[in-house]
C-alpha cells in the first residue's frame, strides 16, 4: 500500500500542476451541481406546478411520489431527472486524469525508471487509478453536499427535499458514485495501457459513460425510472464489474510492451 | 556463486531474433564489459536481467534468484536506461527520495538521507534543488546512475553509461563504477571500447544476439590482437613506399598501410616475424626516425569478431 501511495503522490503532484485537468476537475463538478439547483429554484417559483396531479406523472414514476401532491411529485421527477449527473462526475473526471496518466509517460518515456523500482504492476496501477478516482469521488461528494443545502433552502416543500436526499440518492451518490468511478478509471487504464496518444486515450476512455448517458435519456423518455432496487442492483452489478475490469487492466498491461512499443 | 547467470537466453521481437541461446557466467565482485555492435542484444540482455522484459526462452539468475518483473530479485539490482527519462517537473533530490527511495520501500528519512549522499557521489548535490527537466544529457545521466545506486544494488546493469557525457563527466563516472569494483558487480554495455578497456576485468562481445566471445581482458588481448609495427622514415614518401612494396611478398606480412613516410605493417603473430622485420627495417639504407611495436587493442579484437 505504502507504494501505491508514493505513486498516487506522485501522479497528484504531476496533474494537478496541469491546468486543463485542474479546470475539467473543477468546472464539471460547478455546472452539475449547479444545473439540478437551479432547476429546483426555477420550479420553486411556478404557480404551474400546483395544477399537476400524480396522473399526470409517467405510470413509473407515480409511484414514487407517494405522499406527495402533484405538483411537489412533478418538481421532484424534474430535479430527479439532473440526479443522474451526480453518477456522472465520477466516471467523467477520472477518465481525463487516468487516461493521461499512462500514455502521457509512455510518451515521455519516464515510467522505464519507476518499472525497474520493485513496485509491482499492480501497485503501479492502483496507485495511478486511485489517484484518478479519489479527487473525482471527493468533488463529487462536495458537490452533492452543495446539492444538499441547496435543496433544503429553495425547495418548496420539505417532502420534496426529503425526497431528494432519501436513501436512494445517497446509495447512488455514496457507494454507486465510488464503484462508477473504479469502472471508469479501469478502462481508462486499459485503454491507455494500449493506446499512444493521450488525445485518443482520453476519448475512447469517454466511452465508458455511454451506459449512464443511456440511463440518463432512458429516465427522460420515460422507459424505466430509478428506484431503490434498481440502485441497489447497479451496486452489487458495479462491485462485479470492477472487480472484474481490474483483474483485467492488470492481466494486460504489459511492462515490456510499454518500454518497447513506446512513440 | 556467479552473480549473474545466463542460460539459453532467447528473445524474438515479431521477425526479429533479439537473442539467441545466450549463455554466460559472470562472477561476483567483476565489472564486466558487454560489448556488440547496434542492434546484438545488449539492451534486450539487459531489460530481461532488470526484470523489465520476459525472455522467450532460457533463464537467468540475480545471486541465485531467478529474473522476473515478479521477483525478488529486483531488490538487489540497479538498472541504468541508455537514455534515462525523468519526470521534468520535479528536481533531482524530490526525485531520488520522494519517488525512488520510497519505491525500494526506505523510510522517508531514509529515503532522503540516500539521496543526498548518491547526489554528492555523481556531483550534482549543487543542483539537488534544480527541475530535472533543465537538466544536459550529462547530468541526467549521473541522475540515472544516482538512481541506479540508491538500493545499494549488489548488481549494478548500466546500459551505455557513459554515452552523452563530456570527457570530465566520463572520467568521474569511469572512476566512480571502478570505485564500485568489488562492491557490486558492474554489467555494463558500451560502445566506447577504450573505456571497456580502462575499466573492465572481463568482456564478453555479442554479435546478431550470440554471445562470440567471452574472456578475461588480457587474455583476449593476447588471443585475438593482431601486432603491428609502426616505422616512422626520414625519406621521401615514394622511397618508403617502394620499399614498402618489397615487403608485401613476404609471408608473414599480412597488410601494409602507407601514410607519407610512416609505414604500419600488420604481422601474424608470430615472436619470428617481429625480430625478422627489425631485421629489414635496419637493412633498409633508411634512417629510422621511430619504430613502434603497438600494443594490441580491444578495438582490433572487436573488428576482427564483428567487423
Amino acid at each position: 500500500m505504502n507504494k501505491t501511495w508514493v505513486i498516487v503522490r506522485k501522479d497528484w503532484a504531476e496533474v494537478f500542476k496541469n491546468r486543463f485537468v485542474l479546470f475539467t476537475v473543477a468546472f464539471l463538478p460547478l455546472i452539475l451541481t449547479a444545473l439540478p439547483l437551479i432547476i429546483l429554484y426555477a420550479t420553486r417559483s411556478t404557480s404551474d406546478l400546483g395544477g399537476f396531479s400524480s396522473a399526470d406523472m409517467p405510470a413509473g414514476f407515480a409511484s414514487l411520489c407517494m405522499e406527495m401532491s402533484g405538483g411537489e411529485c412533478m418538481q421532484y421527477f424534474i430535479v430527479s431527472q439532473f440526479m443522474l449527473l451526480f453518477m456522472l462526475m465520477p466516471m467523467a473526471i477520472p477518465v481525463t486524469i487516468a487516461s493521461y496518466s499512462i500514455v502521457g509517460e509512455k510518451t515521455t518515456r519516464t515510467l522505464e525508471p519507476v518499472l525497474a523500482t520493485p513496485v509491482t504492476t499492480f501497485e503501479l496501477l492502483a496507485g495511478k487509478a486511485l489517484a484518478a478516482a479519489i479527487p473525482a469521488v471527493v468533488v463529487t461528494w462536495l458537490g452533492f453536499a452543495v446539492f444538499a443545502v441547496g435543496a433544503r433552502v429553495l425547495s418548496p416543500s420539505p417532502n420534496v427535499a426529503a425526497r431528494l436526499l432519501d436513501p436512494l440518492w445517497l446509495i447512488a451518490i455514496f457507494i454507486v458514485g465510488p464503484l462508477l468511478a473504479v469502472a471508469a478509471v479501469s478502462v481508462a487504464v486499459m485503454v491507455s495501457s494500449r493506446a499512444n496518444d493521450p488525445r485518443v486515450a482520453e476519448q475512447l476512455s469517454m466511452l465508458v459513460i455511454l451506459p449512464l448517458l443511456a440511463a440518463f435519456f432512458g429516465q427522460i423518455s420515460g422507459l424505466f425510472f430509478i428506484n431503490q432496487t434498481l440502485i441497489l442492483w447497479m451496486a452489487a452489478g458495479l462491485v462485479v464489474v470492477d472487480s472484474g475490469l481490474l483483474a483485467f487492466a492488470t492481466h494486460i498491461f504489459q511492462r515490456e510492451t510499454i518500454l518497447t512499443r513506446w512513440k | 556463486m556467479s552473480a549473474i547467470v545466463i542460460e539459453g537466453l532467447g528473445k524474438i521481437y515479431g521477425p526479429v531474433t533479439a537473442l539467441d541461446s545466450l549463455d554466460l557466467h559472470v562472477e561476483q565482485g567483476v565489472v564486466f564489459g558487454f560489448l556488440g555492435p547496434n542492434g546484438a542484444g545488449k539492451t534486450t540482455t539487459l531489460r530481461i536481467l532488470a526484470g523489465l522484459a520476459r525472455p522467450t526462452t532460457g533463464r537467468a539468475w540475480i545471486e541465485g534468484l531467478p529474473v522476473g518483473p515478479g521477483s525478488h530479485a529486483r531488490q538487489l539490482v540497479g538498472y541504468l536506461p541508455e537514455e534515462p527519462s525523468f519526470y521534468p517537473w520535479m528536481r533531482a533530490g524530490e526525485f531520488l527520495a520522494d519517488l525512488v527511495g520510497r519505491l525500494y520501500g526506505m523510510s522517508r528519512s531514509e529515503a532522503k538521507a540516500r539521496a543526498d549522499e548518491m547526489l554528492v557521489l555523481v556531483g550534482l548535490e549543487e543542483v539537488d534543488e534544480r527541475r530535472i527537466g533543465g537538466f544536459s544529457r550529462g547530468m541526467r545521466q549521473r541522475l540515472g546512475l544516482a538512481q541506479a545506486l540508491m538500493n545499494r544494488p549488489q548488481v549494478l546493469l548500466l546500459d551505455e553509461p557513459v554515452s552523452g557525457l563530456d570527457p570530465v563527466g566520463r572520467r568521474d563516472i569511469l572512476n566512480l563504477i571502478d570505485e564500485l569494483r568489488g562492491e557490486a558487480t558492474v554489467f555494463m554495455s558500451t560502445h566506447i571500447l577504450s573505456d571497456v578497456e580502462r575499466i573492465c576485468d572481463t568482456v564478453g562481445i555479442l554479435d546478431y544476439g550470440r554471445l562470440i566471445v567471452l574472456d578475461e581482458k588480457e587474455n583476449l588481448l593476447r588471443r585475438y590482437a593482431v601486432p603491428v609495427v609502426e616505422v616512422n622514415f626520414d625519406a621521401t614518401p615514394e622511397t618508403v613506399a617502394h620499399w614498402a612494396e618489397s615487403l608485401r611478398e613476404l609471408p608473414f606480412v599480412v597488410n601494409i598501410q602507407l601514410d607519407g613516410s610512416t609505414v604500419r605493417i600488420t604481422l601474424d603473430g608470430s615472436v619470428q616475424s617481429s625480430v625478422d622485420l627489425q631485421q629489414l627495417v635496419l637493412g633498409s639504407d633508411l634512417l629510422v626516425l621511430g619504430y613502434q611495436h603497438e600494443h594490441p587493442q580491444l578495438e582490433d579484437v572487436f573488428l576482427q569478431l564483428v567487423g
